[in-house]
């Protein structure tokens, strides 16, 4: 899979192109709107991630000019505003997702993964680990054929950690992805880790081993044990 | 009291007076020249007497008599008396009543006899003419000042046209249009000035708006983008191998750090826009259905820290507002109650299309009640919280008309947070 990834600050772009290129993706990295326009001009991919606030020229422009080639690439939104100005015209557009600044990157992977699916496979694709096979469209899972009754946020926890296999996930990065912005709470992380208790049992009581291990008392990690 | 009324009342209290004492005046004035003039005229009757009686030498005819006007008669005695004027009545028999008359009275030495002459004047006539004369005044002045009047309330209204003018203007007034109010100009220089004046104001906020536009935005590109690389390096860090337990500690602390910092961020950009009115576009927004909705997405919450959690909700109940706002305003406030309610009790909230009320069970504040909306004001055993959550809620709610209430029931330990909608 071909991702352009479009963004001006450098830092960013290298941490994103490392962490997305661990799963295999060939990233393309523009620092400018005239370098993302003419890679764009030049090479087809599978998926754009455009931060729209660019020093040389607005983003929403690079978002018309992908749509207008009609390429069929899925595109993500990155943006330092957390305006809803920006985020309308950004779907209006036809973006697939918009994620505001700051993100986790196992957040923005799993986004990737999400719009991929949808691009590519209309969402029919099962997404599957081990026994495991979740189905995006209907939500439902199952493990060795067997439907697994999970809560929305349990679904939403196992998709984030499928998205994310072998990779270390902060107690923050999980939060954050699960409950957005009303995670303002109190005892977030011990909420947090009743959901994953109770995923993790379900899990093994479905009789799969037992994938969900804590580390170091401060993240998770999903992994064939 | 309108300026007009407030000019006509004045212009009145004014007039009455000056009309009172001006009648009086002119009454006094009128009828002073006419005894002047009269005793001028008895003077020189009694001149005119007085010199036929010495060029005759005899008593006047008797047809003179008649009238008893003059009236000479002769003084036995030498007695003179000086020429004294008078006032007294006398019947007149034509008007059938008595009548004002003025007299002379004096005594005239021809040769050796002394006559006692009076000469008389009837006053009825002229006091009629004082009257008539007074009266006229009296109309001309009372039309006058009717006249003015209306004249006064015509002048000024078109006179005070442009400023009404500006008052619609001003009243239609929004900060948050693309181009700044115009206002328009006026004939009046005062209004002109105004005008201008106005103008001036108009520009000025138009520009100190985009400038503080811009700011928000810029402030929260500028401050998002090193909390992204944080958030993103620390995750990069986290992929690497090996970690000890303590170095993951250590950066999960970081992250949530972060977090808290985004979150304050987000917060206070979003006060600073709401005071600056960059959430005018308004919809309908079903409330019913976003609660619905908001009980749901905390339903696992509330079970997770034990709550019985019951919520009614009256069906379409719909307001006019922005529907983000709307968000923040419920969420603060359900997330509020659930995180603040004691492990294992209840929590109670109701929808209704006056109001919307929200009640836990809690300790007491550990602040003074008046401080309960300001920002920043928290609970020191929660220093995770960004303290804004409800002076978001107080500023949403002020900026919709509604008023949030809130009380604290020492015996059941009840706090209650009433949103009152306007009518």
């Amino acid at each position: 899979m071909k991702i352009l990834l479009v963004e001006d600050e450098p830092s960013l772009l290298q941490a994103i192109r490392q962490y997305l290129e661990v799963d295999g993706y060939v990233v393309t990295t523009a620092a400018t709107f005239a370098k993302a326009s003419m890679a764009l001009n030049d090479y087809d991919y599978d998926c754009v991630v455009v931060d729209i606030g660019l020093p040389d020229g607005n983003g929403l422009n690079l978002i018309r000019q992908l749509k207008a080639a009609e390429k069929g690439s899925g595109l993500i939104i990155i943006s330092a505003k957390d305006s809803l100005d920006d985020k309308l015209i950004g779907l209006e557009l036809g973006s697939d997702d918009y994620i505001t600044k700051p993100f986790h990157l196992p957040e923005l992977n799993a986004r990737i993964k999400s719009v991929l699916r949808r691009r590519f496979f209309g969402g029919n694709n099962l997404i599957c680990y081990g026994e495991i096979v979740a189905d995006p469209l209907s939500h439902q899972v199952t493990v060795t054929d067997q439907p697994l009754d999970l809560t929305e946020k349990e679904y939403h926890l196992l998709l984030f950690f499928l998205a994310n296999v072998n990779r270390l996930l902060t107690k923050s990065a999980i939060a954050e992805y699960v409950w957005g912005d009303h995670m303002d709470m109190a005892d977030s992380h011990d909420f947090l880790y009743t959901h994953i208790k109770n995923l993790r049992r379900k899990l093994i009581d479905a009789g799969c081993p037992d994938y969900i291990k804590t580390r170091y008392g401060a993240g998770y990690l999903f992994t064939t044990p | 009291m309108s300026l007009l009324r407030k000019t006509l009342l004045y212009l009145l209290l004014a007039a009455i007076p000056v009309a009172l004492t001006g009648v009086w005046v002119f009454d006094a004035l009128v009828n002073r020249v006419i005894r002047y003039e009269v005793d001028e005229q008895l003077s020189s009757d009694l001149g005119y007497i007085q010199q036929q009686l010495q060029t005759a030498r005899t008593p006047l005819n008797r047809g003179q008599y008649l009238l008893n006007n003059p009236h000479i008669s002769l003084l036995p005695s030498g007695r003179t008396v000086p020429p004294t004027f008078s006032d007294s009545t006398e019947f007149d028999r034509r008007e059938n009543e008595p009548v004002p008359v003025r007299r002379l009275t004096t005594t005239v030495q021809v040769g050796k006899q002394t006559y006692l002459i009076v000469v008389k004047q009837a006053m009825g006539e002229f006091e009629e003419v004082a009257q008539m004369l007074s009266m006229s005044v009296i109309v001309a002045f009372l039309a006058l000042v009717i006249f003015l009047t209306v004249l006064n309330g015509w002048v000024s209204r078109r006179l005070w046209q442009p400023f009404y003018q500006l008052i619609d203007q001003l009243r239609a007034y929004r900060l948050d249009e693309h181009t700044p109010t115009t206002f328009d100009k006026s004939s009046i220089a005062e209004f002109d000035q105004l005008s201008v004046a106005l103008n001036d104001m108009s520009l000025t906020l138009h520009h100190q708006y985009i400038v503080q536009k811009e700011f928000t935005d810029h402030a929260a590109h500028e401050m998002q983008t090193p909390l992204a690389v944080m958030t993103t390096q620390l995750d990069r860090l986290l992929t690497t191998e090996p970690l000890t337990e303590e170095q993951v500690n250590l950066m999960e602390q970081a992250q949530a750090s972060i977090r808290r910092l985004t979150q304050l961020n987000k917060s206070l950009l979003l006060l600073t826009k709401i005071e600056n009115n960059q959430f005018a576009d308004q919809q309908r927004v079903n409330l019913s259905e976003l609660l619905d909705r908001l009980h749901r997405n905390f339903t696992a919450y509330a079970e997770h820290r034990g709550l019985s959690w019951a919520i009614h909700i009256d069906p379409d109940v719909v307001r006019l507002m922005n529907p983000h706002l709307a968000e923040v305003l419920f969420s603060n406030l359900i997330i509020n109650a659930l995180t603040h309610a004691l492990p294992h009790t209840f929590a109670k909230m109701s929808l209704t299309k006056a109001k919307f009320v929200s009640l836990n069970v809690g300790p007491p504040l550990p602040f003074p009640a008046g401080q309960l909306f300001d920002r920043f004001v928290k609970n020191p055993a929660r220093p995770e919280s960004t303290g804004l959550g409800l002076a978001l809620v107080q500023q949403i709610a002020q900026r919709y008309g509604m008023t949030v209430e809130y009380k604290y029931d020492e015996r059941g330990r009840l706090h209650t947070f009433t949103v009152s909608f306007p009518t």
